[in-house]
């Protein structure tokens, strides 16, 4: 068997787990597993069953890897098989998420915050304050939302994924695809708003503020 | 992995795909002089456009927590422990029942001579025991290989 090394690319790792290669399978789950795992746990709401869901996805894609067109993206062809066996999964136990995205996500740059606001002035304390305050409201907004509209929010925002990439998973057209995210957006930026947190601040071309 | 798309639209896209697109940088030259049009023409989609950057913005400040520590213990080990190929007595099984089907067929063949007949028994047989086949592995051999057991506990 050949030894796998640090830099081999995805797609050597794919072909190489193909003929059948444990040690190159480990590590595509090694890269994706994370990623996948948050998935899973924005759709079914609870660690251990999202991480049963996550392992029996990459039991499938092991299995199906011969399907597999190598030109295209792995990670939405995991996603997609992922998102089925969770669908299917919260189909036969009639269950919806059971924790709120509230209790899944942080302030990405709460560590930076707290400790510039240490060091520096009173008014970056308050402007931490402000921001754990918006912070806070966008998650109890996104728990308000339809769940596909936060799915679409979530892949977009929190997992980094295209238009084309999104329209693969949800097995819908792109221009579908970004009409909901216009659509979920909006709905965001209502719920936003009747928390009190409305989205202020003008921006000019590409989000520079005004 | 890029967020950039160079997805380029029909004449007919609706502007909501069309902002989404701008939003991503991803219109064409052209197509990007005709948005800033649109947005000097109609105020309303400007206002429409600049609350979808301020959310895009609002949401890039979030992240997923870090896992429950422990939570990638032998997540790997698992995973492979299950990619095995078909047990031994399950292949076994599988060989024994082809031999079968090929005895019943020949038994068939040799007792009867209507073709239509001779046929429609053997493809019944056949089925028959793939059936047997099925709901004896279902049962007896992945009943414990229920991926949701654990869930379900």
């Amino acid at each position: 068997m050949t030894s796998i090394t640090d830099d081999l690319s995805e797609r050597e790792l794919i072909e190489q787990s193909r003929s059948g290669n444990r040690e190159a399978f480990g590590r595509l789950v090694f890269l994706h597993r994370e990623r996948l795992f948050n998935a899973m746990y924005a759709l079914i709401g609870n660690e251990e069953e999202s991480r049963d869901v996550s392992q029996e996805a990459f039991i499938r894609v092991f299995n199906s890897l011969d399907r597999f067109e190598i030109h295209r993206p792995f990670y939405p062809w995991l996603y997609r098989i992922a998102r089925n066996l969770a669908l299917d999964y919260l189909k036969k136990h009639g269950s919806r998420r059971k924790v709120s995205l509230c209790s899944m996500l942080e302030d990405g740059r709460s560590q930076f915050e707290s400790s510039r606001a240490v060091n520096h002035q009173h008014s970056d304390v308050r402007d931490q304050i402000y921001q754990e305050q918006i912070t806070s409201g966008i998650r109890t907004a996104l728990d308000r939302l339809k769940p596909e509209f936060s799915e679409v929010i979530m892949m977009k925002h929190l997992q980094n994924l295209s238009y084309e990439e999104m329209a693969d998973i949800l097995n819908i057209p792109a221009g579908t695809v970004m009409s909901r995210l216009f659509h979920a957006r909006k709905a965001l930026a209502a719920e936003l708003a009747e928390l009190g947190y409305a989205p202020s601040g003008k921006t000019t071309q590409r989000g520079e503020r005004k | 992995m890029s967020t950039q798309s160079n997805h380029h639209h029909q004449p007919d896209a609706s502007v909501e795909e069309k902002i989404a697109a701008y939003l991503e940088g991803g219109l064409s030259e052209a197509e990007t002089k005709e948005m800033e049009a649109l947005f000097l023409s109609h105020p309303e989609w400007r206002e429409e456009y600049d609350e979808q950057v301020k959310v895009a913005e609002l949401m890039g400040s979030l992240q997923f927590k870090a896992p429950t520590p422990g939570l990638w213990d032998n997540y790997w080990e698992e995973i492979d422990a299950k990619l095995t190929t078909k047990p031994v007595g399950l292949r076994l099984m599988e060989l024994g029942l082809l031999l079968l089907a090929c005895f019943v067929e020949l038994i068939v063949w040799m007792l009867s001579e209507n073709l239509i007949y001779r046929t429609g028994i053997v493809l019944l047989s056949v089925g028959f025991l793939i059936v047997v086949f099925n709901v004896v592995r279902g049962r007896f051999l992945e009943g414990n290989k229920d991926r949701y057991r654990r869930i379900k506990k």
